[in-house]
């Protein structure tokens, strides 16, 4: 099956399919290796969970063999593993050993958030980062452009606990614009989103602004020009268009490194969220729950990546995706 | 004012000159130009002195070397100067008005209504990105000539006008989807489109091979002709000047040092720059090979094996069509060729872009795996050798690419290209290497001291010579040369296949030599093939392939060689 679905564009159905299958066979790696880690592991998830429950102090041995029983801990690991996986791929992920609610809606709780914040740390930092890099080279004043060129590589040597810190410090704090801590709606989100924003909108900026300049000098620019086309539209038309493809693999990128940077804002602004729910299960041991994000957090990024790939033939005609060879 | 004053006292222009315009004396009236660039630490005069008038109607060469000022002059004339660059005196008169007296936006609106640009390479002066007929749309929406929906539906008209077929079709196409002669075509219809009064074209078939350039000159001199448009042909090539224009202005070293009715500049050249050009232009005419006979030197050993020193044997290399949107899907891109290149001579491939000339070279050099064939070297099949052996191999068979720009890293000094393949594979201490670059540089007659320069601060036949340098380090047998002059000026070209043969007769190696240039060509090959969509339609002693071609397409390819080149 290879025909074409568009009839420009350079995607096939094949490649679209195989992408798909690579997809599943990525969750699946991920599942696994996550399975495996936490199993071989020190500690015992039961006994945890039993001292939690029953305070300090001895558990008697039966009781923790009747735990084990009931959560099939007591089976051979391949046997646990071919059941979770069965279980998994109808998304049930089992419950929480620490609550005994179910992992799926532990997870739908805590997704949306995150999410949440995620897309909103992702569009701040395409409008800033892209402005930037559009007004750095934009301006004829020399002087103009060699600052905000300067500013991406501030914004990513700034660590983000930092960059939290001092927007807390500074709009929360002094100014009393924005809650710092706590889930508050919209105006609980912008700090959190400012502080995972910077570095994703720096490296945004520079990615950006180095492929517009190159762009800039390409022959076809002057061909436009010539033309008679104002700046603006050889900037925003020409260049632009040309530039955005690795900047489209940045953010690409950058979603999932902002999906992990969650856990780290998530904690800082002690908001509620995967993060959380991440590192309290972490703590726990609490194995279904690690396993369940583990899956969830694979699927974005694969998902991302998968669009972003599907985006490239689009953007450029030229990119022919899952031919053979490239045609002399 | 002194100005003035000045203006008024120059002498008028030679009655015959002028009469046939005189009513519109001059659309283009370039006078005393200077323009200036600042780079890091001075000044560059780029242009000195550059006076160039054009009438309507009228084709007039620009000729020079590169540097010599012939294109900054013609950016001027577009108001396309870089931002480094400073008119610093005279003026560009554009149809009664003083171009270099102009704000951005008034000059933005002449830019393709009043004048336009033909640019110099096809293959990157169109946005990739963009289809084909919303570029030429562009021109007419930019100054308000017509609305998007308009603009669109005019699109095709304008494609045809510039000589492409189905209009209708390339127009909804991309820029890579086109070849580079209906490239080329597009950027004629893009010129166009606004119909101005004057065109610029930078070298505009520089990047095509002879038949197609023919073609599009052509067409560009009926079109401009017909429509009482100005032409200014900007090229290093006297060749192409004298054939399409009356007149030739002559630059070099940013003064116009000649401007004369083309005939008499080819007969007669006055300076020194123009004598070089002209020579240049005579020694790459066609069928007049100086006496180098061949010398084959057989190095010891070779001894019963002699003759061949690489034999391709029925090579065939197939690409499946990224989309298969017709027939099977599959194209032949090497289709059963063989022949031999015999030890210390040169077999020379021509073909117009796309036949096959490059996949075949990359096959020999094992960079691609045929599909089936057979190659030899030394009478040894390494068809299918892979591995450390093949890495041995690569010892022996070495390239010389096209670009002498993008093939050399641009990080790295000369002594550090040069003495890269002996460092890469392990050879020599490092002070041998650096004996061993110093050796090779200078054996392509550069001077010592290029060894401490990187590539960006050498010319572009320095830099071919570092890459001729680099291919001999390993000692190879063999030396595949893919284009390596194409990128050059005429002069260079010249001292570069001179320095090629020379090589060859000092160190006895083999090249197997690709051009599309038939006159590049002659000086260099003892044999030669003709690929023409993968088949080679024609091989023999290059005397007899390029005298009496027996194969149409190679009669067709040296007779247009022979008409660019005739009136030199």
């Amino acid at each position: 099956m290879t025909g074409r679905m568009g009839t420009d564009t350079g995607l096939t159905r094949g490649y679209v399919l195989r992408r798909l299958a690579q997809a599943v066979g990525v969750l699946w790696a991920a599942q696994l290796a996550t399975f495996l880690i936490l199993n071989l592991l020190p500690g015992d998830p039961v006994s945890t969970m039993a001292a939690g429950g029953l305070q300090t102090g001895q558990v008697s041995p039966d009781r923790l063999a009747q735990l084990r029983a009931q959560y099939g801990f007591d089976r051979p690991l391949l046997v646990q593993y071919g059941d979770y996986l069965g279980h998994a791929v109808r998304g049930e992920f089992g419950d929480s050993v620490a609550s005994g609610r179910p992992v799926s809606s532990i997870i739908a709780a805590a997704l949306p958030s995150t999410l949440g914040l995620t897309a909103t740390a992702m569009a701040l930092a395409v409008l800033v980062g892209g402005g930037l890099a559009l007004a750095a080279t934009y301006t004829d004043r020399r002087w103009l452009r060699q600052l905000l060129l300067s500013l991406p590589a501030a914004g990513i040597s700034l660590p983000t606990f930092w960059t939290g810190l001092m927007l807390v410090q500074l709009l929360s704090f002094r100014i009393r614009l924005f809650p710092a801590f706590g889930n508050h709606g919209l105006r609980g989100l912008v700090l959190p989103a400012l502080t995972l924003a910077v570095p994703a909108a720096a490296l945004i900026a520079q990615v950006l602004a180095r492929s517009l300049l190159s762009e800039l000098d390409e022959p076809y620019v002057t061909t436009a020009r010539a033309k008679g086309a104002r700046r603006r539209r050889v900037h925003l038309r020409h260049a632009l268009r040309n530039a955005a493809i690795p900047a489209l693999t940045v953010v690409g990128l950058l979603v999932g490194q902002t999906l992990s940077g969650a856990v780290v804002v998530e904690t800082v602004f002690s908001r509620d969220g995967l993060g959380r729910v991440t590192s309290a299960a972490v703590a726990a041991q609490d194995i279904p729950v690690v396993q369940g994000v583990v899956v969830v957090v694979a699927s974005v990024f694969v998902l991302v990546s998968l669009a972003v790939d599907l985006l490239y033939p689009l953007l450029d005609r030229r990119i022919v995706l899952g031919a053979q060879a490239r045609f002399a | 004012m002194a100005k003035e004053t000045a203006l008024d006292q120059r002498p008028t222009p030679p009655v015959g000159e002028r009469d046939a315009t005189s009513p519109a004396a001059g659309l283009l009236d370039v006078r005393d130009l200077a323009v200036d660039y600042r780079i890091r630490g001075g000044v560059v005069h780029a242009v000195r002195a550059a006076s160039v008038r054009v009438a309507p109607g009228e084709m007039v060469a620009l000729v020079g070397e590169s540097g010599s000022g012939k294109s900054t002059t013609a950016h001027a004339v577009l108001g396309l100067l870089a931002p480094t660059a400073r008119v610093v005196g005279g003026r560009v008169d554009l149809a009664g008005e003083d171009l270099t007296r102009l704000g951005a936006e008034r000059m933005r609106r002449l830019r393709g209504r009043t004048v336009a640009l033909i640019p110099q390479d096809p293959g990157s002066s169109l946005n990739p990105v963009v289809r084909v007929g919303d570029q030429v749309a562009e021109a007419l929406v930019v100054h308000g000539l017509a609305d998007r929906r308009r603009a669109r539906a005019a699109a095709p008209d304008i494609l045809a006008e510039a000589g492409i077929a189905d209009p209708g079709l390339r127009a909804r196409q991309f820029p890579h989807e086109l070849s580079g002669g209906l490239r080329q075509r597009v950027l004629i219809a893009i010129a166009l489109a606004a119909r101005p009064r004057l065109i610029v074209a930078d070298e505009p078939t520089s990047a095509l091979d002879v038949v197609v350039a023919r073609q599009i000159l052509d067409h560009l001199q009926t079109l401009t002709l017909d429509a009482g448009i100005g032409v200014l042909l900007v090229t290093h090539d006297l060749a192409v000047a004298a054939q399409r224009c009356a007149r030739i202005v002559v630059m070099a070293a940013g003064e116009v040092v000649e401007d004369a009715a083309a005939a008499e500049v080819i007969a007669a050249p006055k300076h020194p720059a123009t004598q070089a050009l002209v020579a240049a232009t005579a020694s790459r005419h066609p069928f007049r090979r100086p006496a180098a006979v061949p010398r084959p030197r057989t190095p010891p050993g070779a001894g019963a094996q002699s003759a061949a020193h690489v034999r391709i044997e029925r090579l065939v290399k197939e690409y499946r069509l990224p989309r298969a949107a017709d027939g099977d899907g599959v194209v032949r891109a090497v289709d059963d060729v063989s022949f031999d290149i015999a030890r210390g001579q040169t077999f020379a491939l021509v073909g117009a872009s796309g036949s096959g000339k490059s996949t075949l070279a990359r096959m020999l050099l094992r960079f691609t795996t045929p599909t089936s064939g057979r190659l030899l070297l030394d009478g040894r099949d390494i068809t299918a050798v892979r591995g450390g052996e093949l890495r041995r191999l690569r010892r022996r068979m070495q390239l010389v690419h096209q670009s002498p720009f993008a093939s050399l890293n641009p990080r790295f000094t000369v002594e550090q290209i040069i003495g890269d393949p002996l460092a890469a594979f392990g050879l020599g201490t490092r002070r041998e290497r650096r004996a061993r670059a110093a050796e090779l540089v200078d054996l392509v007659a550069l001077p010592a001291d290029t060894l401490s320069r990187r590539p960006a601060e050498l010319s572009g036949g320095q830099r071919q010579r570092v890459a001729i340098a680099r291919a001999l380090a390993l000692h190879p047998g063999l030396v595949v040369c893919d284009e390596p002059v194409s990128a050059l000026d005429a002069t260079v070209q010249a001292q570069i296949l001179d320095l090629l043969v020379g090589l060859q007769e000092e160190l006895g190696v083999s090249y197997l030599f690709i051009s599309h240039d038939l006159t590049v060509v002659r000086r260099i090959a003892h044999r030669v093939g003709v690929l023409r969509q993968g088949r080679l339609v024609e091989d023999g002693p290059a005397e007899q392939v390029l005298t009496a071609p027996r194969h149409p397409y190679t009669q067709e390819l040296v007779a247009a060689a022979h008409t660019e080149h005739r009136t030199a």
